[in-house]
């Protein structure tokens, strides 16, 4: 009973001890992608490195505990049903469809999995008598590849945009800090400011919410504001 | 049954689309001012928003006191310009109330050709 | 009453056309008279799609069977209450039903909007009316519901069995509600746009409208989901079908742009980016209609398909090329000034999320697609079905999930304040230990049990945000309750986010529950008998059956018992040896630790005229796991044929509705600029003690 797992567990213990005696020094802010952010790369302290590694290692080392064989006959069945679409139906698998055919089918999942069949060499089974479109997924290669690369290149590609645009934001934001911060405009504003500090006080009676479109307004006396 | 309660129906829907030509009441289109102040104001409360949002992020722990002191003074800063936008606006009333009158006179001369055009304005 | 619904339609297109003209033409020419009666005329567009929708209710309150809708949807023996089904359960009654909504919902918006919004609403307006005429033009001459019968049927088909469940009282109102009224918020920005009024100004008025599309559309899946769960038999609630697919990708979209909407609102960011959005969120609305309405792709639940694919489509095209059209127009407007500042701030998780949310809707919309590429470059068709989303979508949720965590907890701007390491170190920690404990526990399925690490992890990221700002408000005074009320009611928008957040985390466990521990055995039982899976024993006592005019009845009562596994201990090897999951018991004799937990009542109906089954199956719930029934079969031999499994932590799939209903409504409720609060002074003080 003795797995990996348990001395994955153990291991991370003592880890995260370690991340809160890591005391004083600071993380630096504006380093998340480290790999963006050139030299100033890795922040002094690792505290984000070691967590980032903690979730990493105790993945890696959940994945080599996967138990195969612990999945029963039956429920394999199933898995596989899940993964076929009933012929006649529209859109359903023959794991949720009740149509004859669908039944038959489960029936010859079971029996070509007593007969030991790997699930590969099933759906094989499967494809050949009806055609790719049994399958709830595109398989192999070539043209069916691209369903599954597509994603990949839109997930990656869609962080990527975000990750340069916000750094492109970034730069910019430090070319305006150098330039010098607008100045108040001519003219005195204490008496606006003033009122403002009254505003910020309490809601006087001219002051209605900012989301109630039903305000009313002033100059809506003797006239129907059109709009 | 039907054919009359749709033809009241639509009876009923001439009425409300004719009546803003042959009623009593004269519509203008709403000013540019008018306007212009409506957004100011809005403008306003969207600052005072702001402020009580960074107010609430200073009490949470969110925001330094030099930042927030800072932010706050900004937009206090900003909040106080358009107050005084806002004034502006009104002190030029007198200009738009020409206008208005121009506008109206020319509505009358327009609705005089409309046998039921009141001139009530 | 034929000939009433078919005047009103007219009319409501002719009121439509008007509408749209005069509000450009008196925009244009400054004709205020214009204006306002184009407005009126679109008040009575929905005079006009009330009367036409009366008189199609009224057409099934009597049993008006010389017109086809009716006879094809009801029959003289359907419950009365099932009217309000029947009616938007066909193709074109569901046409009639949106188009009233969106009437309906136009009507309240324009009569509510701001007044600083004055001279952009004749173009939004005109925008509006144009969909509506679309709308009414369909319905008057492609899908008319009033079209007669050349000779009048004694009695109607009836309605389609499926839809005889109370959850189709509110999940395709809703669903087809939540699409339609993404234009709303489209048109405002549109028209906005077009009137060249480039400011803030449509900001919260696009949020609120928005988010109540949002709100809508995300409580008809979820209502969807349950019906699906507790009635279509097949033991699932999403199938990730191209009809739940082409509703879920507008309703990401409008997640990523109410969330994105929040930075524009707070720092001013993000003003082009959140136009694009909304345009998006529309023209897949768009899309979602077309494949609704005889589409290209294969689903469930499509409507007949006809011309009306074609049509959809047109429309489609038209409104893409509009969105997008006036967005490069008017893009040079749209620039924000200002700039990020830090990665480490919650404006750039937000961006990073936002890609998120659009990388899963391109790839949903992608597999959606691809079988109409397969079919056109190979000419070999293929399916692409819920074992594809699964995989290809799985990770990038988790990443969002992930990601409401990490955003939560970074600070507007930069983080210079909170030392990142002090926020981000209790809500990893519970994240870990979670991932350690169910680790030291044995639980397998390596992903399942990082999901909740993921999920532990952001549940506690909320629970620190709430109590670190409800301490803050505590020291001024308040006690616990009413500083957290406080803390909420400061800034609903974000407070009311965290709330649908946890919903969200609810649903996570649902599904992460239901798709990797899910336990499943087939067995038919005779009378006596009993099936036993895991801790389980289902005896099967009674049986009974009913035979209406429409359909033949058949129900089973079964008893369920919570069992010892070491009474058992002959029966679980013989199966484990056959590769079984459970096991069939001739006799159901109670043994020493048997417990009686309830009966179920699993269902099942045969409609003859639809020549369709209908099964509720035996669900028994509780927090932990659901024991779930299906009567597959009742067989000539008088055995009952069952697909029994044990659904884990389904019952927080359910649970999460009432968290996210409550937690859209805070975020909308309308909140004060500034709110009377005497204890700031108070607060400051005793920050500044702090210090």
């Amino acid at each position: 009973m003795f797995r990996v797992r348990h001395v994955a567990a153990l291991f991370f213990i003592p880890l995260y001890f370690g991340v809160t005696l890591h005391g004083e020094s600071k993380v630096m802010a504006s380093r998340f992608p480290f790999v963006l952010s050139g030299s100033r790369a890795l922040p002094n302290n690792s505290a984000l490195l070691v967590v980032a590694a903690l979730f990493l290692i105790i993945f890696v080392s959940a994945i080599g505990c996967i138990r195969e064989e612990d999945i029963t006959l039956e429920q394999r069945a199933h898995q596989l049903a899940a993964q076929l679409m009933c012929p006649v139906c529209d859109g359903q698998t023959i794991d949720g469809s009740s149509a004859q055919i669908s039944q038959d089918m489960r029936l010859k999942v079971r029996e070509l999995l007593d007969e030991g069949q790997t699930n590969a060499e099933i759906k094989d089974y499967f494809v050949l008598r009806y055609g790719e479109d049994i399958l709830a997924a595109p398989e192999g290669s070539g043209f069916n590849l691209l369903a599954w690369v597509v994603p990949v290149f839109i997930v990656f590609g869609g962080i990527g945009i975000a990750l340069v645009a916000i750094k492109n934001m970034r730069k910019a934001g430090i070319q305006a800090k150098s330039s010098p911060l607008p100045a108040q405009k001519n003219g005195d504003l204490s008496d606006f400011l003033a009122q403002v500090d009254r505003d910020l006080s309490g809601p006087p009676d001219s002051l209605t919410s900012d989301q109630d479109p039903k305000s009313p307004s002033p100059a809506n006396q003797n006239e129907e504001a059109n709009f | 049954m039907p054919i009359v309660i749709g033809t009241l129906l639509a009876l009923a829907a001439i009425a409300v689309i004719a009546y803003p030509f042959l009623g009593r009441t004269r519509y203008r289109l709403v000013s540019e001012t008018f306007v212009t102040r409506e957004k100011l104001r809005a403008e306003r409360l969207r600052i005072y928003r702001k402020i009580s949002d960074i107010e609430a992020d200073f009490t949470s722990g969110d925001l330094t006191e030099v930042d927030y002191q800072q932010q706050r003074d900004l937009l206090r800063i900003s909040a106080a310009e358009i107050l005084r936008e806002e004034a502006g606006s009104k002190s030029s009333r007198a200009e738009r109330d020409q206008e208005l009158e121009k506008e109206i006179s020319r509505l009358r001369e327009k609705t005089a050709q409309s046998p039921e055009g009141g001139d009530t304005l | 009453m034929a000939d009433l619904g078919v005047m009103a339609l007219l009319l409501g297109m002719a009121l439509s056309a008007y509408s749209v003209v005069g509000s450009v033409v008196g925009e244009k020419i400054g004709m205020a008279e214009l204006v306002v009666s184009a407005r009126r005329a679109m008040y009575m567009t929905l005079a006009a799609a009330t009367v036409a929708s009366a008189a199609l209710v009224n057409a099934f309150v009597q049993n008006d069977f010389s017109i086809k809708y009716v006879a094809d949807h009801s029959n003289s023996l359907m419950d009365r209450a099932f009217v309000w089904v029947a009616f938007y359960s066909g193709n074109e009654g569901s046409l009639l039903y949106i188009l009233l909504v969106l009437t309906l919902i136009s009507v309240i918006s324009i009569w509510f909007a701001p007044k600083r919004l004055a001279r952009s609403m004749p173009w939004t307006i005109a925008i509006l009316a144009a969909i509506q005429l679309f709308y009414f033009g369909v319905l008057a001459f492609v899908a008319s519901p009033f079209e007669l019968l050349d000779t009048v049927p004694l009695d109607g088909r009836g309605i389609n069995p499926l839809l005889t469940h109370p959850g189709m009282f509110s999940h395709p109102p809703l669903l087809m509600g939540g699409l339609i009224a993404i234009t709303i918020p489209f048109a405002f920005i549109s028209g906005a746009l077009l009137a060249g009024n480039y400011g803030d100004d449509w900001i919260d008025v696009a949020r609120v409208l928005a988010i109540i599309a949002w709100g809508v559309l995300g409580a008809g899946m979820l209502l969807g989901a349950w019906w699906a769960y507790t009635i279509l038999g097949w033991g699932g609630y999403w199938a990730w079908d191209p009809i739940e697919n082409v509703a879920l990708m507008p309703w990401l979209v409008l997640t990523a742009f109410i969330h994105s909407i929040m930075v524009q609102k707070r720092r001013g960011l993000f003003r082009m980016w959140n136009v694009a959005l909304l345009n998006i969120a529309f023209v897949l609305a768009q899309l979602g209609m077309f494949i609704n309405r005889g589409g290209p792709v294969v689903s469930v639940h499509s409507f007949a398909a006809s011309t009306l694919g074609i049509i959809f489509m047109i429309f489609m095209l038209v409104s893409l090329l509009f969105a997008f059209g006036l967005f490069l127009w008017r893009m040079p407007h749209l620039k924000s000034d200002r700039v990020m500042e830090s990665f480490m701030s919650r404006e750039s998780a937000f961006l990073v999320n936002n890609f998120l949310f659009l990388a899963v809707m391109a790839v949903t919309l992608w597999g959606v697609l691809f079988p109409l590429f397969s079919d056109l470059a190979r000419d070999v068709s293929v399916s692409v079905a819920a074992p594809y989303f699964d995989r290809a979508n799985g990770p990038v949720l988790l990443g969002i999930v992930v990601m409401m965590g990490i955003g939560p907890l970074l600070p507007w701007r930069k983080a210079s304040a909170r030392s990142l390491k002090q926020w981000f170190i209790w809500p990893t920690l519970t994240g870990a230990v979670t991932i350690g404990t169910l680790l030291a526990l044995g639980v397998d399925r390596p992903i399942a049990i990082f999901a909740f690490g993921v999920v532990a992890f952001v549940a506690a990221s909320i629970l620190e945000e709430w109590w670190r700002g409800t301490a803050a408000r505590h020291r001024s005074g308040d006690n616990w309750a009413m500083s957290w009320w406080r803390l909420v009611n400061g800034n609903r928008p974000r407070h009311g986010g965290y709330i649908v957040h946890i919903s969200i985390l609810m649903l996570g466990l649902g599904i992460i529950g239901t798709n990797f521990y899910q336990q499943r055995t087939d067995g038919a039982l005779e009378l006596g008998q009993s099936l036993v899976i895991d801790n389980y024993r289902i005896e099967y006592v009674d049986n009974g059956s009913s035979n209406r005019p429409d359909r033949i009845a058949q129900w089973a009562e079964m008893s369920v018992y919570r069992i010892d596994e070491d009474d058992y201990v002959v029966e679980f090897e013989t199966a484990r040896a056959d590769g079984a999951t459970g096991f069939t018991l001739e006799d159901s004799s109670m043994r020493a630790n048997d417990e009686l937990l309830g009966g179920i009542e699993p269902w099942h109906g045969f409609y003859v005229d639809f020549n369709m089954a209908s099964v509720r199956s035996g669900i028994r719930s509780t927090i932990v796991e659901d024991l779930y029934v299906i009567p597959r079969d009742f067989l000539a031999d008088g055995r009952v044929s069952l697909a029994v499994s044990i659904n884990p932590l389904a019952w927080w799939l359910w649970a999460s509705g009432p968290f996210f209903i409550i937690g859209t409504m805070v975020a909308l409720w309308p909140q004060a600029a500034v709110e009377r609060r005497p204890t700031m002074k108070k607060i400051q003080a005793s920050a500044e003690g702090e210090n």
